[in-house]
């Protein structure tokens, strides 16, 4: 590995050895005869079909497809060699609806392209019975609805015909007709069509740019720029007559095998602030920027994993990125087991690993982040080797890319990189900077120890298909505990300070930082409660105001018997009253008189 | 004016006079409303008199005091314990294993921890679960486990007996072992392995001379009832569901229904089944001669959504006593808070630490904390009665938060006890040595200072049990003064 000095130079140089990479990995996979899946660097993309999707479940998916299925598109089962293929018309149980008109196979998902560097490839394997004259059958794209066919204006079509002989040929549609990009020429000599067709191999990309390469049998046999051409649209297959064509009867007698890929990559730009940054030092992050999950607590201007294990404990984006550029710092590791009595064998190995993923949607993914071949990022898991007994160090740290539960690249720290085996430091205060670096498909990993003034890199790998996946970046910690007689707990407690993400996107779609929201939570006090009970309501506290009756409450709520009370007091006292002033008046009456 | 002459002034005087005496009197008597007789109530001592009850048969009954509970001990199992965990959102938690976190949750009565670490237990792995288990234990907590080299259902793992004894014998070493995590909210797809774990978990408890519980929580009523069934093809009533569970054959049944939530398009307030769940639980466990226990509600945001209009919200004081009291009165024979501690993994951004469990994930209190404090006080006073009665059902007087089943009324009143007056209450009636027990629950959520009148057919001799505290009186008409939800237990003698 080259050993750089300055970040500035490390990452120039990257550019140009990014796009050497993603060349020879392009090359690799035409040179392999691989599907050409992504054969070139890109960011992003999706998978629009498969062979799971076409050939799993006994029947044409039709949630990824779109067909009429009485119209003569199968799916069958090839007695001879047991592959499934999509059949258009002519199987002995299908001849009631053979392939009579165009009933075009079509992909429920759109292929978007949008510049230069977005990429549609599809690859398949066809076998050609027979096509009828004047009818053109073959892989359509850049189909202006999911509802169209062949002929449809703005389409394209890669195509096997029977002009005497069978021919293929790629043509666009205009809306009046169809125009050669590719002239119909004799099939190459090994591919066989008739009652004795031989499955060929048929491979297309299309760029965003207009660029389109086609292969048959591995030979490239077009390599041409369309000039203004949009190939955005759906992709399937679809047969096409020509004005003034013969196609009469049955019209297409073939089959679509695996592999079937259409992939459709685009330069994504993930919209993001352009540099996040966080330094722990209030003790707190953005949580505006930052997600957390598990034991981690920001702590002495770090953030500090301690006792973190499995995969729940995570630090990373809130935001999705697609080519970026993540520096942090790495300190206080605990590089030594130690006793303890709760722990399996009674003793806590040292550290375990730490782990920097990418291209997950953290919380949704968060089991799956080293094995589980259903998400679609990557993880990069810094580790050193444990003596399982004694939680002792047994090795030197390494760093292992996995994509899917698979490694891909490793490094082990040692002989030039030793000096950077930090997980078996003596001084684990020491601090180590870590960048890792993924663009345009290629993953690149490098150390800066402490007094070295820039990054020497470690690690360099192209990603599958030459893709960036898109998604959040986040560091994990990684252990594991419960291992009962076999091996100590594996606990992954580090501190982690100073990281900066950065958008490192081809003209990135940047926007501003939200403002920030602190992490903090003050630790809840015990709830204040003030009891409103009375001492009162107790019967030994009533039982004297209930016999003298007056007590007021004869069991029936009070209503009545208060109520009751109040209305004769009130009356009594009213007549009481009246009874006064009338005595009075008639006492000054007699009064009166009697003067 | 007209002139009046004296004997006319001296009449009009007079009837003036009857008038405001007769006026008062009759205010006095309740105004003539309800014609009640007046207290005689008085405190037992040295030559007061009183008719002695009934003494009949004693009726059977069913309690289940696992995990070294003494036998007129009330299980209280709180879900979902402490875990040590150092810090959660970035946040650092305060260190869980602390004395006084454990001896709040005894002092809020909980007598059982339930899958307190709610992670699997490794035996021959001390961990996480040991920590635990002992610290729990210096405050006389019992902790339930999950140990899924024993039991995992959902992987249909029921270890044979000769395993189970070997594990159990390990476990029940440590003297704050309380049982094994079996399921939570089965369905019916599992029971065929359920019932192979409980026989083999009876055997191995015999082998080993074991206590300890183990637990199968029935999921809640109302659920669709394809729920129920988890995967056959069939769907099937509550009531069937519960079929399968005592189909098992348990020590007791168990089930949650929480009763306190909102409803963005009702917007209700007390689940309207919430009598008809315990009234299913009760009467499935009556037929198999086990007791029942019940989950109650400790806060809301079960889910940790932070939406105030829509899912389990957070209870008031008033309605935290009565979920447990109206359970006690409903025979229950034991409770089951729910959470006892924020869950962990409701620690989400945004999370309100504070919206459920008696405790938070620091060990602080949470609100709901008091309130069963203050039921435990209670609950303390009265376990050895209810835990050796036979509830026959209740009494159900005025209005109520949520319909009560006819079957489970017994009727305006039972045995001595004429009828009950004034606020609204519900009046669980009791068995105990054959002679007779009311558990008086004010059945209102809101209302404090119920007054409640007892009504019996003699003057009786009574212990009154409330708030923790046992009067002895002698009375026709028992007043009782209740606030929201509050419960008093009265004890004829």
């Amino acid at each position: 590995m080259m050993r750089i000095k300055t970040i500035k130079t490390i990452w120039t140089i990257r550019k140009g050895l990014i796009a050497a990479a993603a060349c020879a990995l392009a090359v690799a996979l035409c040179v392999g005869g691989l599907p050409a899946r992504g054969a070139r660097a890109g960011v992003g993309g999706a998978v629009i079909a498969n062979d799971a999707m076409t050939f799993s479940g006994g029947e044409i998916n039709t949630m990824y497809w779109r067909y009429g299925r009485d119209r003569g598109v199968g799916l069958m089962t090839r007695a001879q060699d047991a592959k499934k293929a999509v059949k258009f018309g002519g199987t002995s149980s299908e001849k009631d609806s053979p392939y009579t008109e165009s009933n075009p196979l079509i992909a429920r998902q759109r292929a978007t392209m949008s510049t230069g560097t977005d990429l549609l490839t599809a690859s398949f394997t066809l076998r050609v019975v027979s096509v009828a004259a004047g009818v053109r059958f073959g892989f359509v794209f850049a189909l202006p609805r999911l509802t169209g066919d062949a002929g449809d204006a703005g389409s394209y079509l890669l195509y096997v015909e029977n002009d005497g002989g069978y021919k293929w040929g790629l043509c666009w549609f205009d809306g009046a007709g169809s125009v050669d990009i590719a002239a119909p020429s004799p099939l190459p000599s090994p591919i066989k069509t008739g009652l004795a067709a031989t499955d060929f191999a048929v491979s297309l990309t299309a760029t965003g740019a207009g660029a389109l390469t086609v292969s048959l049998n591995g030979a490239q046999v077009l390599y041409d720029t369309v000039a203004g051409a949009n190939f955005t649209g759906y992709t399937g297959f679809a047969a096409y007559e020509k004005i003034g064509g013969t196609g009469v009867g049955q019209w297409v007698n073939a089959e679509a095998a695996a592999p079937l890929y259409i992939y459709n990559s685009c330069y994504e730009r993930a919209q993001t602030p352009l540099t996040v940054a966080e330094d722990f030092d209030r003790d707190d992050f953005d949580a505006a920027l930052w997600q957390i999950g598990g034991e981690l607590a920001a702590t002495g201007g770090k953030l500090v994993f301690s006792g973190a294990t499995g995969v729940n404990s995570f630090f990373g984006s809130k935001y999705s990125y697609s080519n970026f550029e993540l520096a942090f710092s790495l300190s206080d590791f605990r590089n030594t087991p130690v006793s303890d009595p709760y722990a399996s064998l009674g003793v806590r190995a040292a550290t375990a690993g730490i782990a920097v993923a990418f291209g997950y949607d953290v919380r949704t993914d968060i089991y799956y982040i080293y094995d589980d071949v259903s998400a679609n990022g990557y993880t990069a898991v810094f580790d050193a080797p444990t003596d399982a007994a004694t939680g002792a160090r047994a090795g030197a740290t390494g760093l292992t890319l996995y994509y899917r539960g698979a490694q891909k690249a490793n490094v082990v720290l040692e002989g030039s990189f030793a000096a950077y085996d930090f997980l078996n430091w003596a001084d684990t205060d020491k601090r180590i900077d870590v960048k890792m670096n993924v663009e345009d498909g290629v993953f690149i990993a490098g150390l800066c120890a402490e007094g070295e003034e820039g990054y020497t890199e470690i690690l360099r790998c192209g990603l599958e298909d030459g893709l960036t996946p898109i998604g959040q970046v986040a560091l994990f910690g990684r252990g594991d505990y419960g291992n009962g007689t076999t091996a100590a707990d594996r606990f992954s407690e580090y501190a982690l300070d100073g990281i900066t993400l950065t958008n490192t996107d081809l003209d990135p779609d940047a926007i501003p930082a939200p403002a920030r929201v602190s992490s903090k939570k003050p630790v809840p006090g015990d709830a204040a409660y003030t009891d409103a009970w009375s001492a009162g309501d107790l019967l030994e506290n009533r039982i004297g105001g209930l016999n003298d009756g007056l007590g007021g409450e004869n069991g029936d709520g009070g209503k009545g018997n208060k109520t009751g009370l109040y209305i004769g007091l009130g009356v009594g006292a009213a007549a009481l009253a009246c009874g006064i002033v009338w005595g009075c008046l008639a006492l000054r009456n007699k009064r009166r008189k009697s003067k | 004016m007209r002139k009046l002459n004296g004997k006319k002034i001296k009449l009009f005087s007079l009837l003036l006079c009857v008038l405001f005496a007769t006026a008062a009197l009759a205010g006095c008597n309740g105004g003539g409303r309800t014609g009640e007789p007046p207290y005689d109530v008085e405190i037992i001592t040295e030559g007061v008199s009183y008719a002695e009850s009934e003494s009949r048969t004693p009726l059977p009954y069913a309690s289940y005091s696992p995990a070294g509970l003494a036998d007129d001990v009330l299980p209280i199992m709180g879900f979902g314990g402490p875990r040590p965990r150092a810090a959660s959102e970035g946040n650092a938690l305060l260190q869980w294993n602390r004395p006084e976190v454990y001896q709040a949750i005894a002092e809020a009565g909980v007598n059982i921890m339930n899958m307190a670490a709610m992670v699997n237990y490794d035996v021959g792995n001390s961990g996480f679960v040991n920590s635990i288990i002992d610290a729990a234990w210096e405050a006389g907590l019992k902790t339930v486990v999950q140990v899924q080299a024993m039991i995992n259902i959902e992987s249909g793992v029921a270890a044979p007996v000769s395993a189970m004894t070997q594990i159990l014998t390990e476990l029940e070493k440590r003297p704050g072992f309380g049982g094994i995590y079996g399921k939570d909210e089965p369905q019916a797809v599992y029971f065929e392995t359920i019932q192979t774990a409980e026989a083999n978990w009876k055997k191995a408890a015999e082998a080993v001379g074991s206590d300890a519980l183990i637990y199968w929580n029935a999921a809640g009523i109302g659920a669709p009832n394809t729920y129920y069934t988890g995967g056959l093809t069939v769907s099937m009533t509550y009531d069937e569901y519960l079929d399968y569970y005592v189909g098992i054959r348990p020590k007791y049944l168990i089930s949650g229904h929480y009763p306190f939530f909102k409803d963005r398009e009702t917007n209700g307030d007390v689940r309207s089944d919430y009598f008809a769940g315990i009234s299913a639980l009760r009467a499935k466990a009556d037929g198999a001669g086990i007791p029942f226990w019940m989950h109650t509600q400790v806060g809301g945001n079960f889910d940790a959504v932070l939406d105030e209009n829509e899912g389990n919200r957070r209870n008031t004081e008033g309605e935290f006593h009565w979920n447990n009291n109206t359970l006690l009165a409903y025979g229950a024979k034991g409770l089951a808070p729910f959470p006892l501690v924020f869950p962990l993994e409701w620690m989400t951004e945004g999370a309100d630490w504070t919206a459920n469990g008696l405790l938070n994930p620091n060990g602080t209190k949470n609100i709901w904390w008091h309130h069963m404090k203050k039921d435990a006080v209670q609950i303390k006073a009265i376990q050895s009665v209810l835990m050796k009665s036979k509830n026959v059902g209740v009494i159900a007087h005025g209005d109520s938060p949520a319909p009560v089943p006819e079957r489970d009324v017994v009727g305006d009143g039972w045995r001595e006890l004429q009828s009950v007056s004034g606020d609204s209450a519900l009046i669980g009636c009791f068995d105990y040595n054959g002679k007779t027990a009311f558990y008086a629950v004010n059945n209102s959520t809101e209302k404090d200072g119920a007054l409640i009148a007892l009504n019996f057919d003699k003057k009786y001799g009574y212990d009154v049990i409330q708030r923790g505290e046992t009067l002895s009186v002698a009375a026709t008409r028992l007043p009782l003064k209740l606030n929201a939800g509050e419960g008093a237990l009265v004890v004829l003698k």
